[in-house]
């Protein structure tokens, strides 16, 4: 039976191309969304374990495995165990491991001896020379012979040709030609001669192969390692004193699922080695690096798939609800064929079928669509901008492939489940119960919506006990800056808060019929009528609005928060572009008796970096004598000129004991400015203030004294304008007067420090120079690293030079910034296109399911033009509504929510302050996407009205 | 071919509970061509219904070409459906699916049964008179033709038996009149037992047999006079009602009861009870005699 009811499948999926076509649409777009997103997670956890590599692989590679077997004193050794173990880690071992090594040496040594040179008048001989006979195998691949000739394969008689590194041989003072004896001690008695014949350096440095490290080597004599086998150990029975295998593996391929298996074999690898020779052992693994791994991609994993999880759901409810519809259209397709003889399980055979077929192109198709997805995400360094930055290695996984067979699968079993019960009805029952569909969902019947209400009001409660912080263990602030919670909790809210206004869209509804059943014109009062007559028909596309645009703002919002408050605290925490610390050339003044006075003040002279050697470094001891030094200042002209800069200000900021009315405010910062330059070059968040920052500098200008004290400051010492007060810096006083009160400045921390802002001029009148740093505010895309060797040419030596910009790339190059930014993007676009198609699909399977209504309608008299209101003030009050409250639910729970963003970082630091930002951009991109879907969604309607054919619908009769 | 015997469907909601069939009893001979009437609300649709395999009855016996519709299994009753029984219903969204042309149509019951014989389907177009709209889409035919699309696709399996449900209730009497001439020639030619149900006595008085159902309960049976309806055609031009071509009966079921005309009941009076005179010939209802009216 199986070909003709394919045909019938076919000819039924041809001749409904629409309804295929959309399904299909609706399919690939849910499996391209489902399958990018773990796609995409796996690509960031691949970029985790590669800077996680490069930053493991200063000095040893990050793959490293060293075994080696030491030889207890004197003991003799067992040839074949050694040959064993060899064999074993020459070939089982890195079959075990899985992985490709660039190297592997095993290094073999005899017990280090005291040389003395055969001949000693050609080598002097009162030096000790203390070396060691060791073989490394395929020496020869990686060294060049400087000097000499390569040793031999095989000992000449009793002389044993050796290398050496060519620094080695200045060291230890031997030449090339030179023989010297070795002798062996552990009871042999044998004295070996070795001559060295060459000398060699290695060919490429950063080879892992010299994992010893070349100082190590200096003592070294190298010999063949035939000689060593051959010789040493078959001939002469030598015990082996040390013998090391060396592999650097190359785990950049390492997937997340090899992370526990690998850590296994490597813990099981010491015992395998001890008992194939007793004191072989594991020096060195990257077991730790694998755990390192293992905590990391958990993290990311546990971060990624919260702020995926919300997203995912959302993607499945779609399918579900796309199915679901296009099923409910062919609800009586089925009870017709259901009458015409067909059994139940051809009509499951059918939608199986139908369902695979489709299912089989989205697989094929989803995941393409999905790679691109992730791939173009994946070059995201910000929130929706996808510029600047190496994509990340984005590929197939089983994980991905899993999920997407998952959304097909949910898809399938969404068309089927209820084809089942439709295929079950009779077209008698299938009749009756369409007359009575209006039967409240099962969320409203089980208080669903009131419940998940509770639970999101309860996380905002723990929130906001910071109770919830808890769960955020083991992730260290610096690299994890968003909580996972912060995600989940809120995409909770939002889906609630939207169905706990489905339960209430009705009283609304009904609230405007009895309100405009006077006057309300025929359509509107005829949409109002169908709306609550039929309200739950529309409650899925409501939901899915609401959830789509709600997570969408959500998301948006938080990316933009996340991303914004950290640059903006690292810009407040530079100041401004470029700072740069010149050494400043100083000569040490004579002292003057000063004992009277405490080594506090001397701190802030002492502080400037690039003092060198200057023995103001260690003032806080009274009875080294405090030398001062007197400093001459660089040209700072020089500065202004160079190449991308476009301000240059200079910048004092030292220690000072602040004293109000003659009491000390404690030690703070005295920053020194000169106004103008500043307001160049500084960084401003202008909100931080009452009024424009400028006004501050302003202020600053009026009197030389002129002074700017913090909020913090101000309020503890009850200061006010005009008030004066001094900084004493070491012996100097200098009397400041309060010219504004301010709650912030770059750079300045007031809960930790008070800080005072004053004239630069003014405290170099008072007190004698004290370095101070230039801020540079830079053109757009200046680089630094030609001010550098600008201002090397002009002498001037810098102690440092910090780029803000510089910085802030670091930061978005962070992985898991990078990984949470992607994904929030790519939940912003899930969000649109979804709502956007969900929508449009919606409408699509609504009005031709209501062809026959609009007929009757249209046949009773309803003008064109009125039906057209009519179904515009349907969707109006459906989508527009949904839309409106998707976008302010949205923004309401971000403003609930976001606060707790700051919780998740270290909250002293959280200066300048969190604000909560919905960027005017992407809520621009959200109203073109509603417009254009509402636009759509009245062109489909239009489209619609004009070709309905009254009399078709009617002769057919019946809603289909 | 049909046999009915106190045949009882109950239809229940979660408050109401609705007695569509009352104890039925029908038969219907193996080639017979018969309609049923009766107002709307009578039952009629239902027994068609449960005749169609698309619905249980809930008690009696009910016997269809050997089938017990009672205690069917639905693995049989999807067997029924392919081989006994062919469904021509009143509404056409029941009958066809939209999106396939009449001659896919046709083919789909084939294609349920895995045995596609297109050249079958062709002749049954051809039959029913629309060979030139084969491959037309189905919104491209008329109310009139796409019944005849329907009653092909009721054939198309070679049933044994035809049901057909108000068949011409939306077309007009030209049409109607050449559906029914496709029943009788399906009834003649091919040995079809047909089953129409209708409300139209216009219509009824064109076939052999008529049952009347009232109230759940088979009440009235005409049988022609002439048996000879293919000549009678000039009969029905002369308005067509049922009596002057059939003879009415009154069914009276195996229990002996027999359902008395409402408007003979009230004319005379008769509430709750009745007399009963038998006088070897006749027997004759009357109301009741006084004397009980006087005891109450």
């Amino acid at each position: 039976m199986g070909a003709p009811l394919i045909r019938l499948l076919f000819r039924k999926m041809w001749n409904t191309k629409w309804l295929t076509i959309s399904t299909l649409l609706g399919l690939i777009v849910a499996v391209s969304f489902t399958v990018s997103i773990p796609m995409y997670s796996d690509g960031s956890l691949k970029r985790v374990v590669s800077s996680t590599l490069i930053a493991n692989s200063e000095g040893l590679p990050a793959g490293s495995l060293l075994m080696s077997y030491q030889a207890s004193g004197g003991v003799k050794t067992d040839a074949t165990a050694l040959e064993a173990v060899n064999k074993y880690i020459a070939d089982e071992v890195p079959q075990e491991i899985g992985f490709p090594f660039d190297t592997y040496v095993n290094t073999r040594s005899l017990r280090t001896s005291e040389i003395f040179p055969e001949d000693p008048t050609k080598v002097d001989a009162s030096r000790t020379r203390t070396m060691t006979l060791l073989s490394m195998n395929n020496v020869k691949d990686h060294i060049t012979v400087t000097n000499g000739k390569l040793f031999s394969d095989a000992a000449q008689g009793d002389v044993i040709e050796a290398m050496m590194l060519e620094e080695a041989m200045y060291r230890q003072d031997l030449h090339v030609g030179d023989i010297i004896n070795y002798p062996i001690a552990s009871g042999l008695d044998i004295v070996l001669k070795v001559k060295i014949v060459g000398v060699f350096e290695s060919k490429v440095e950063q080879d892992p192969y010299w994992y010893q490290g070349f100082e190590s080597m200096m003592n070294n004599l190298y010999v063949s390692d035939k000689v060593f086998n051959e010789h040493f150990l078959k001939k002469l029975q030598i015990p082996v004193h040390n013998s090391a295998w060396y592999y650097a593996f190359d785990l950049r391929e390492i997937k997340t699922s090899q992370l526990t298996p690998l850590a296994n074999t490597l813990d099981r690898l010491n015992v395998d080695l001890y008992q194939k020779l007793k004191d072989t052992k594991v020096d060195i693994s990257f077991g730790n690096l694998l755990e390192d791994f293992r905590k990391q991609s958990l993290q990311m994993q546990t971060l990624l798939f919260t702020l995926a999880a919300p997203m995912i759901a959302m993607v499945f409810y779609y399918i579900v609800m796309n199915a679901r519809q296009a099923l409910d259209k062919q609800k009586s397709d089925i009870a017709v064929l259901r009458s015409r003889g067909a059994s139940t399980n051809q009509i499951i055979l059918i939608y199986l079928f139908e369902g695979i077929i489709l299912g089989v192109v989205a697989m094929i198709l989803g995941p393409l669509l999905g790679y691109f997805m992730s791939k173009s995400i994946g070059s995201a360094n910000g929130f929706l901008t996808f510029v600047d930055r190496k994509s990340i290695p984005v590929g197939f996984n089983t994980d991905a492939i899993l999920l997407g067979l998952g959304a097909v699968i949910i898809a399938i079993l969404a068309t089927l489940l209820p084809a089942i019960s439709y295929a079950r009805a009779s077209i008698v029952n299938a009749k009756q119960k369409q007359a009575r569909s209006d039967q409240r969902p099962f969320w409203q019947r089980w208080f669903i919506d009131i419940v998940l209400l509770a639970l999101s009001g309860y996380g905002f409660y723990m929130f906001n006990e910071r109770q919830m912080l808890t769960f955020q263990t083991g992730m260290t602030t610096d690299e994890l800056q968003v909580q996972p919670f912060l995600f989940f909790v809120p995409a909770i809210a939002i889906f609630s808060l939207g169905l706990f206004f489905l339960r209430i869209f009705p009283l609304i509804l009904k609230f405007m019929g009895w309100l405009g059943k006077r006057w309300l014109p025929v359509p509107y009062y005829l949409s109002l009528t169908q709306l609550s007559r039929s309200s739950t028909a529309y409650y899925p596309l409501m939901i899915l609005l609401v959830l789509t645009l709600g997570l969408g703002v959500y998301n948006a919002s938080a990316a933009r928060t996340i991303d914004l408050n950290s640059t903006e605290r690292t810009l407040y925490k530079y100041g401004s572009d470029v700072i740069v610390k010149t050494v400043w050339d100083s000569t040490p003044e004579t002292p003057k008796p000063n004992k009277n006075n405490s080594g506090g003040g001397q701190g802030g002279v002492g502080n400037p970096g690039g003092s060198g050697g200057a023995p103001g470094g260690n003032p806080g001891q009274p009875n080294n004598k405090p030398t001062k030094l007197i400093f001459s200042e660089p040209p700072f002209e020089i500065f202004r000129k160079l190449d991308g800069v476009k301000a240059a200000a200079r910048v004092l900021q030292t220690k000072g004991n602040i004293i109000v009315s003659g009491r000390s405010a404690g030690q703070g910062i005295m920053m020194g400015i000169d106004n103008v330059d500043f307001s160049k070059v500084a960084w401003f968040r202008n909100d931080l203030f009452p009024v424009h920052p400028f006004q501050y500098l302003n202020l600053l200008g009026m009197n030389e004294s002129a002074a700017l004290v913090p909020q913090t400051l101000a309020d503890k010492y009850k200061l006010k304008a005009g008030d004066v007060f001094q900084v004493s810096f070491g012996e100097q006083t200098v009397d400041f007067a309060v010219y504004g009160i301010i709650p912030y400045w770059p750079t300045q921390y007031p809960d930790q420090t008070p800080f005072v802002i004053a004239n630069l001029d003014y405290i170099y009148d008072q007190v004698p120079l004290i370095p101070y740093e230039v801020w540079l505010k830079m053109e757009d895309g200046a680089k630094v690293a030609p001010i550098v060797t600008k201002l090397a040419d002009k002498g001037i030596e810098i102690s440092s030079i910090s780029d803000v910009r510089s910085e802030l790339i670091a930061q978005s190059k962070h992985p898991t910034r990078g990984g949470v930014f992607g994904i929030l993007s790519l939940g912003f676009l899930v969000s649109v296109i979804i709502s956007l198609i969900g929508y449009i699909l919606y409408w699509f399977f609504n009005l031709s399911g209501r062809v026959v209504q609009f007929g009757i309608l249209r046949a009773m008299g309803l003008s064109r033009r009125q039906l057209t209101y009519m179904l515009l003030a349907e969707q109006v009050l459906t989508a527009g509504l949904s839309i409106v409250l998707g976008i302010v639910i949205g923004k309401v729970v971000g403003r609930l929510y976001l606060p707790f963003l700051q919780t998740a970082d270290n909250v002293t630091t959280q200066v300048p302050p969190f604000r909560i930002i919905f960027d005017s951009k992407d809520t621009i991109q959200l109203y073109v996407v509603v417009f254009v879907m509402l636009t759509l969604g009245a062109g489909l309607l239009f489209w619609q009205i004009r070709r309905l054919r009254v009399h078709q619908a009617v002769k057919m009769g019946e809603e289909r | 071919m049909i046999q009915c015997e106190g045949l009882v469907k109950i239809f229940k909601t979660e408050d109401i509970e609705v007695v569509a069939l009352q104890g039925l009893n029908l038969n219907v001979e193996q080639g017979e061509m018969m309609a049923i009437i009766g107002n709307s609300g009578s039952g009629k649709s239902t027994l068609l219904n449960i005749l169609g395999g698309l619905d249980r009855p809930s008690a009696g016996q009910v016997n269809v070409g050997g089938w017990d519709l009672l205690k069917i299994k639905d693995e049989q009753l999807v067997e029924y459906k392919r081989k006994t029984v062919g469904f021509v219903w009143q509404n056409n969204a029941r009958n066809l699916l939209p999106y396939l042309t009449a001659l896919e149509n046709v083919e789909m019951p084939m294609m349920l049964t895995g045995k596609v014989d297109r050249a079958y389907a062709m002749q049954l177009l051809e039959w029913v008179g629309l060979e030139e709209r084969m491959h037309s889409k189905l919104h491209q035919l008329s109310g009139g033709e796409q019944q005849r699309v329907a009653i092909a696709i009721s054939l198309s399996n070679r049933p044994q038996m035809l049901l057909a449900d108000e068949p011409t209730g939306s077309v007009d009497t030209a049409t109607s009149d050449k559906i029914m001439n496709i029943f009788r020639e399906v009834n003649k030619e091919l040995g079809i037992t047909v089953v129409i149900v209708t409300h139209d006595l216009a219509l009824a008085s064109k076939v052999d047999r008529v049952v009347a159902i009232r109230d759940g309960l088979t009440s009235t049976e005409f049988v022609k006079r002439n048996p000879n309806l293919d000549d009678a055609e000039q009969g029905f031009e002369g308005g067509g009602s049922l009596q002057e071509v059939h003879e009415a009966f009154v069914v009276v079921d195996r229990a002996g009861r027999l359902q008395v005309p409402k408007e003979y009941l009230e004319s005379i009076g008769i509430e709750g009870r009745a007399s009963m005179e038998f006088d070897g010939e006749k027997i004759v209802i009357t109301a009741p005699k006084l004397v009980e009216g006087g005891k109450n």
